[in-house]
């Protein structure tokens, strides 16, 4: 059986764990607040329990002590009910999140809010390219397929279409024999196949793709892995090299 | 059958086997001897893993067209592995609309809709999906014949390949009933306000409902028009509340049907399994940690598995047991290794003390420290051999399991903390022995039969507090004032007045109430109500923490266990730090204990080695001061030594003496626990003083009771 929408794989690729804030940082972390007829229905902060505040108002909240200097971001709850309710419809959690988070953003821009400035949310440097330009000059659909060898492997295989996120998880090679599973092209020419679309394949280390998720230069770093033959593209294409060259060199 | 007194694994691994697709070195025959699936097996047998758990989604079953389930039983049958298999649906499943059908979720009509008449959303990944309705017709039809074909692949499995299915449990829950309910007042408070489906389909069942159950003779009483005063509008409230319970009660009894008729040579084992991360109360604190990208507040998924652990509820035959599902989907992932472990440890006291557990991915369990991985299973298997078990001193009796309790059960929450359990079956209150005081909720409409068994059983030396309220059928009233015509009556005049009854060697206790304690501005009477009904019934809450953060959760074995019969005094008690802050408390104890080293006092009792020499002196007192790390966590071994005389009181309740001067003990004792209320102390005066002179009243001579019951 083949999961759509394999959240576990695709977290574990793209959303690693974060260390929990430290004591001395939790003031600065943003607060925010659900409201509903200017009473608190709803709070969050990072490693806080400000769970006390419900049901007091927004006005005390803002008056207070505990708050001052620190960012609190409002929204309303009704509001937030209908956004959730809305993203039902769509098909996977990705998809879902980044709705919501659009939603927010877009409300709270007609507050003259930011939320971008107020998150620790940070978007995987690969999610947040294949949402950027290059869906408008990648082909409106394609696979990309990751192997991470080490301990533990992974694997995952995301299809876009028309530059949003289709479908992710471990894709299903039982109709492949084991010799064909162990050649890397043969599994790129398979899932190409089977998708009817071009598919990508990445295979490296799994060190080493915990490296570029925390550097400031990802691209950079993937244009001097593809260089010193640390990642292996299948099949190589040289659009591909340059697109990820152009970025790590020539963006900042 | 599994009965209620076995609790066989209370942590349970969880290995999803459709999870396991053959990714790598797959061949066309997906579970041969080297797929993903049998490789993860084996690695689990390696580790010592005997027994296994896996969800069965209802659209994995529609569609597996590959017998894939077959197949991984196959498997782990051979790999010696026990397998549960969760049958209904619930929430936190890896799968897309957490196994529902998709048309199912996506069609209005069939959506449920909470007392604000909103649909109610899962935010858990795979994808967030709205509740569809249990009451929907062709949601029913289309679950019979789920269950039809899991009972019709079992059965057959079991004909042609019975070792396959040799060492399989079915696993019945209670499916999404418990999430039935409104995330805005659940953030508020867990479990605050009505509970259930409000949406079309159900509200038609329910008033089809309610004509019916008031077409009942009893109802007609004296005259047939006598049953409209139960169907008015304003009874709508009260009438929900039994009837989601009967609701509930009836899916799990056709569910436990349905997987009897071709695989009936299987165990069932009846659950609660409850995901503290799917809860509506939980939503809110989810989505906007995943706006901000942080990571989830610990604090309210403790608080919510606190609350999850003080309702309990029954199956179709037995108890279910309580089990605390941490996925590792939501925000429990996310948290510092700290955090989850200490509600991995909380839940598995709170639930396998209870006869459930803990369900976890088996790859989280394996990313625990080996050292915390082999606490836990100690604990585990102390569970499983009955030397950990929490009690219910005190039940709290009402209609509905999932709704809010109000302001009496809140304040008995908070007085009693672990040892108050609410329950909406006289079943689940009957196999509670060690059960001393049952508190009726206001709302309960009492009939003649639910009066004659809490009357019976308070007969056994237990304490029965019953509302005075509208809600009594004409025949219970008449039954209630033969009772208090043949029966000794008090009158407690505190600000909630109580006439107490003695009824063979128990008590009970008539409460005024009426909807203005309702109001926060009452939250002091009811305290010291709560306060004196607690002490009337003779209960002791063993411990408490002089810091509100701090928890205490006291455990003792089973009356019966090996365990119990090693050495008296075989309690132990563990202390929760809520806080992320180190935390210094005081703990107060009601009578003076010696404390030991939990971890030392135990691996001496399983090395067969005596307790009396190799416990570390400590002397006794009734008072301990206590550092407890962030997020930190103390096991104390308890010796009482006034416990072996107070045991041998309760294990004979019938010996214990109902007469004045035992009461007017008790009573004597009440200021003890509201020091500073000089208006009770002088209530609880008179009430001795009243309670000499009655010495010599007969029955019915204390007042009348023609008053009992407002009509």
């Amino acid at each position: 059986m083949e999961l759509i929408s394999d959240w576990r794989s695709f977290r574990s690729l793209f959303y690693p764990r974060r260390r929990s804030l430290l004591q001395n940082q939790k003031q600065s972390t943003p607060v925010f607040v659900l409201v509903a007829e200017e009473t608190i229905a709803a709070i969050y902060s990072e490693s806080e329990d400000l769970s006390g505040w419900i049901g007091r108002t927004q006005a005390e909240l803002s008056a207070s002590e505990e708050m001052n200097g620190r960012k609190c971001v409002f929204l309303d709850r009704p509001s937030f009910d209908q956004w959730l309710f809305n993203a039902t419809g769509m098909n996977h959690y990705q998809e879902q999140l980044e709705s919501l988070r659009e939603t927010a953003t877009g409300a709270l821009q007609e507050q003259q809010m930011m939320l971008s400035g107020a998150v620790l949310f940070k978007r995987h440097f690969v999610l947040d390219s294949l949402r950027g330009w290059w869906s408008k000059i990648l082909p409106s659909a394609y696979g990309i397929y990751i192997r991470l060898d080490g301990q533990p492997g992974e694997d995952i295989f995301i299809f876009v279409r028309q530059g949003r996120l289709e479908s992710y998880g471990r894709p299903d090679l039982s109709s492949l024999s084991s010799e064909r599973c162990r050649d890397t092209e043969s599994i790129i020419k398979y899932l190409a196949e089977k998708h009817m679309a071009p598919v990508q394949g990445f295979f490296l280390n799994a060190q080493e793709w915990s490296t570029w998720g925390t550097a400031s230069q990802p691209w950079r770093k993937i244009a001097l892995s593809i260089r010193s033959e640390r990642v292996r593209l299948v099949p190589f294409r040289w659009g591909v090299v340059g697109l990820i060259a152009g970025r790590g060199f020539l963006t900042r | 059958m599994l009965t209620d007194d076995v609790n066989p694994y209370p942590i349970q691994l969880l290995l999803n086997y459709w999870e396991l697709c053959p990714t790598l070195g797959g061949t066309a025959a997906s579970f041969t001897k080297k797929s993903p699936l049998t490789e993860k097996l084996e690695e689990l047998a390696r580790e010592g893993i005997t027994q296994i758990a896996t969800f069965l989604p209802w659209q994995a079953i529609e569609t597996d067209i590959t017998h894939a389930l077959p197949r991984f039983l196959h498997a782990a049958a051979e790999r010696k592995l026990k397998v549960s298999l969760i049958v209904n649906p619930e929430l936190g499943v890896h799968y897309p609309n957490s196994g529902l059908p998709k048309d199912m979720v996506r069609t209005p009509t069939e959506l449920a809709l909470h007392c604000d008449q909103l649909p109610m959303t899962s935010a858990l990944p795979p994808n967030l999906f709205a509740l569809p309705s249990l009451f929907s017709a062709d949601l029913g039809k289309r679950y019979y014949s789920f269950l039809s074909r899991v009972d019709s692949v079992l059965g057959d499995l079991g004909r042609t390949h019975p070792h396959s299915v040799k060492n399989v449990t079915l696993i019945t829950t209670g499916s999404f009933w418990k999430y039935y309910r409104s995330a805005q007042r659940s953030t508020l408070s867990p479990f605050a306000g009505p509970a259930g489906d409000f949406s079309p389909a159900a509200t038609v069942i329910f008033r089809q409902r309610v004509e019916q159950f008031f077409s009942q003779r009893e109802f007609q009483d004296p005259t047939p028009i006598s049953a409209n005063r139960w169907k008015t509008k304003a009874m709508d409230e009260v009438n929900r509340r039994w009837f989601f319970q009967q609701a509930e009660d009836v899916y799990k009894h056709r569910s436990f049907q349905m997987l009897r008729k071709k695989a009936g040579f299987l165990n069932i084992r009846e659950i609660e399994l409850y995901t503290p991360e799917a809860d509506p109360g939980f939503l809110y604190s989810h989505m906007l940690q995943e706006l901000s990208g942080g990571n989830a507040d610990w604090a309210r998924l403790s608080t919510l598995v606190d609350h999850a652990a003080s309702r309990s509820s029954f199956g179709s035959a037995s108890v279910a047991g309580p089990f605390v599902h941490w996925t590792s989907l939501g925000g429990f992932r996310s948290l510092a290794d700290t955090q989850r472990q200490f509600l991995i440890l909380k839940s598995l006291l709170l639930m396998g003390g209870q006869g459930g557990g803990i369900l976890l991915d088996e790859a989280d369990w394996f990313s625990l420290s080996h050292a915390f991985r082999s606490r836990v299973s100690t604990i585990g298997k102390m569970i499983q051999y009955g030397q950990l078990q929490l009690d219910t001193s005190i039940a709290y009796f009402s209609p509905h399991s999932w709704s809010g309790g109000g302001v009496l059960w809140d304040e008995l929450q908070a007085q009693m903390g672990v040892e108050a359990r609410m329950l909406a079956s006289f079943e689940a209150l009957q196999r509670r022995a060690e059960t001393r005081l049952t508190i009726v909720d206001p709302t309960m409409v009492i009939t003649r039969e639910v009066l004659e068994r809490l009357i019976r059983w308070a007969e056994t030396g237990r304490t029965v507090a019953l509302p005075r309220s509208t809600l009594y059928t004409e025949s219970a009233r008449a039954e209630l004032e033969k009772l208090a015509a043949t029966s000794r009556r008090m009158d407690i005049n505190f600000d909630i007045p109580y006439h107490l009854y003695f009824v063979g060697a128990g008590k009970l206790a008539l409460y005024e109430w009426d909807s203005s304690l309702m109001k926060t501005s009452s939250r002091a009477l009811v305290q010291a109500f709560v306060a004196s009904i607690v002490a009337l019934s003779g209960v002791n809450k063993l411990c408490k923490s002089a810091t509100g953060k701090v928890q205490t959760i006291p455990l003792r074995p089973k009356p019966k266990s090996a365990a119990a019969t090693i050495e008296t005094g075989g309690r132990s008690i563990f202390i929760f730090n809520e806080t992320s802050l180190a935390s210094n408390t005081e703990l107060q104890f009601s009578a003076a204990v010696a404390i030991s080293d939990f971890a030392t006092t135990f691996a001496r009792l399983e090395k067969g080695q005596s307790l009396a020499n190799s416990r570390e002196a400590v002397e006794h007192s009734s008072s301990f001061a206590l550092d407890l790390a962030p997020c930190g966590i103390a096991a104390l071994a308890l010796e009482i030594p006034s416990e072996t005389k107070a045991e041998a009181e309760l294990a004979t309740p019938d010996a214990r003496t109902s007469d004045a001067a035992a009461l007017e003990q008790e009573l004597v004792r009440l200021p003890e626990f509201i020091p500073e209320n000089k208006e009770f102390a002088e209530a609880v005066d008179a009430a001795a003083v009243l309670n000499s002179v009655m010495g010599g009243m007969g029955p019915g001579e204390s007042g009348g009771f023609p008053d009992g019951i407002d009509q």
